[in-house]
């Protein structure tokens, strides 16, 4: 089945993230040179935005899938099995990304804007991100693992998508007239361009293969209920 | 044409039923009730800083009070298995959403009518602009009807439900609450330079954008 | 070996190794700046006692994708027990 081959991939990607995360390591503490304002807590920088990266498109990701499951919902079709794991996956590892965007992101602060917590716009909006995130997990552990309960989660994670465009504006304005902090400006050195691209893509592969390891276990995990059930069906007659 | 009537059946049902059993009222407004008395424990009762604080227990009082409503929005429907009987009637699942979005909106507007002149005569606050004021509280209200009735359909039948509706609806409901604080500090006199219309379009915006996507979704979820 | 074994396995590998990395982390720090450019190296020294601080986000980073990657090695556990169940209860089914 060509599904199956391209969803098995979890290992060989597992491996490929790992090599790039290890590349980026290297090129963050060795290659890339110390700023000059914020100095070495700078080095923080670059996975935090990798992380933060990746848990947007993360949380994009689990709105589409919502979006599709609810479309393709009703057939009971195999798509919508598969989107519906995707969500749970991508929900996960949002929530895993978001706790290290909101872990680094403090101890980055408190060196660069002397606080350990602002109510700056990126800041609140990444911890709403992951309260989204938190809900939903939270819908799938409680709300019922049937049509309904997943339906439920997947309504959320699509509402979430004008929701997250309202909070953005909302927490811009906020602060009223709080400058935006510029994170690219600094970037224009060689080696701190190559660290951030390389860890931004580190992020994203160990995301995918996460997802790809979560989703595939989910699927796993409804083809033995039903064979479970078939069973029990079975004995029964 | 249809489903308008169709709307204003239920509604008038929902409506009747409440003003004879006062099911989802009483248990608002005394909450509320109670929020206010708390809070004004809870704030060290200064003068000069009532403006800092008032708006904000106003939202909070609201919110707390609206999640509690749509807490017990779905009983009825949920105890006779009333609500895939209304499924199988010809109204339109619009017209049922629309319905019971517009009746929590009521039943949110009565309680605030009770308890927001409470906070204004308790805490000692004066509005020198209620056109903004009440324009946000009711703005505010609707966006907060819309999504809150969503999700207390969706999780009628959830166990937890109590736990998981504030879970839910708080996020999605922090721009309202941002927006609505704005505005409501502005009109009790708040220093701050900022632009009135400004909060108020958005709060628009935001009712708009999620009475769409409520109903969108209401119709493609409760299709279980 | 099961999948469980090898799974276990690999995760005592891999808390040893995040063991080492705690263990050794000043030293690399150290190194680390070293290799920074020279002229910035000198400024940096002054300025920053960061050190910490990063040596924390680095470690935290690595503990929380650890934890996500222990619950899913638990959670395969399980599945795999199911299906080793799943098994004998198809043999039982076709030995009747």
């Amino acid at each position: 089945m060509n599904k199956a081959n391209i969803i098995g991939a979890g290992p060989i990607l597992a491996i490929l993230a790992t090599a790039a995360v290890l590349y980026a390591l290297y090129a963050v503490f060795f290659v890339a040179p110390i700023e000059a304002t914020m100095g070495f807590v700078q080095k923080i920088f670059y996975f935090h935005v990798g992380s933060a990266i990746n848990m947007m498109l993360a949380f994009a990701l689990c709105g589409v899938a919502g979006l599709v499951f609810l479309v393709t919902e009703r057939a009971g079709s195999r798509v919508s099995r598969v989107v519906d794991a995707i969500g749970v996956a991508t929900a996960e590892v949002g929530v895993t990304l978001g706790a290290i965007v909101l872990v680094t992101g403090p101890l980055w602060a408190r060196k660069a804007w002397g606080t350990w917590w602002t109510w700056e716009p990126r800041l609140t909006l990444s911890l709403m991100i992951f309260l989204l995130f938190l809900a939903y997990l939270a819908l799938r552990a409680f709300a019922g693992s049937d049509r309904f309960g997943r339906g439920v989660a997947a309504g959320l994670a699509v509402i979430g998508l004008p929701a997250l465009y309202f909070i953005h504006f909302a927490v811009q304005r906020w602060g009223g007239a709080h400058p935006q902090v510029v994170y690219k400006g600094g970037l224009n050195v060689p080696g701190m361009k190559l660290a951030f691209f390389a860890s931004v893509l580190a992020m994203s592969l160990v995301s995918v293969a996460l997802i790809v390891i979560r989703a595939r276990q989910e699927l796993n995990n409804r083809r033995l209920d039903d064979l479970f059930l078939s069973l029990d069906a079975g004995e029964g007659t | 044409m249809s489903s308008l009537r169709h709307f204003a059946v239920i509604l008038r049902k929902d409506l009747a039923m409440e003003f004879r059993t006062r099911d989802i009222l009483y248990p608002m407004a005394l909450f509320s009730l109670l929020l206010v008395v708390v809070f004004s424990f809870a704030f060290l009762s200064d003068p000069t800083r009532v403006r800092d604080y008032g708006p904000g227990i106003i939202w909070v009082t609201v919110l707390f009070a609206s999640t509690v409503g749509q807490n017990r929005l779905f009983d009825r429907e949920r105890e006779n298995g009333c609500l895939w009987a209304m499924l199988l009637t010809p109204a339109s699942r619009s017209a049922i959403f629309a319905a019971k979005a517009t009746g929590h909106f009521l039943f949110t507007v009565f309680m605030e009518l009770l308890t927001v002149p409470l906070i204004i005569l308790f805490f000692d606050l004066s509005v020198p602009r209620p056109g903004p004021f009440l324009g946000a509280l009711l703005l505010g209200t609707l966006g907060l009807s819309l999504v809150g009735t969503l999700f207390s359909a969706m999780l009628m039948n959830a166990r937890m439900k109590e736990v998981l509706l504030p879970l839910v609806t708080f996020p999605l409901l922090m721009p309202v609450v941002i927006a609505g604080v704005k505005v409501t500090s502005l009109a009790v006199g708040a220093p701050l330079a900022e632009d009135v219309s400004m909060w108020l379009r958005f709060l628009i915006g935001f009712d708009m954008i999620f009475a769409v996507a409520t109903l969108l979704l209401f119709e493609r979820m409760i299709r279980s | 070996m099961t999948t469980s074994n090898r799974i276990r396995h690999a995760l005592r590998t891999v808390a040893s190794a995040l063991f080492a990395v705690a263990v050794l982390a000043d030293p690399l720090v150290a190194l680390a700046q070293e290799t920074g450019t020279a002229e910035t190296w000198k400024t940096a020294r002054n300025t920053v006692q960061g050190d910490t601080l990063v040596v924390a986000a680095y470690m935290a980073m690595w503990f929380i994708i650890g934890v996500y990657v222990l619950s899913l090695a638990s959670k395969q556990k399980v599945q795999d027990r199911e299906i080793r169940e799943l098994e004998k209860q198809l043999d039982d089914h076709s030995a009747k």
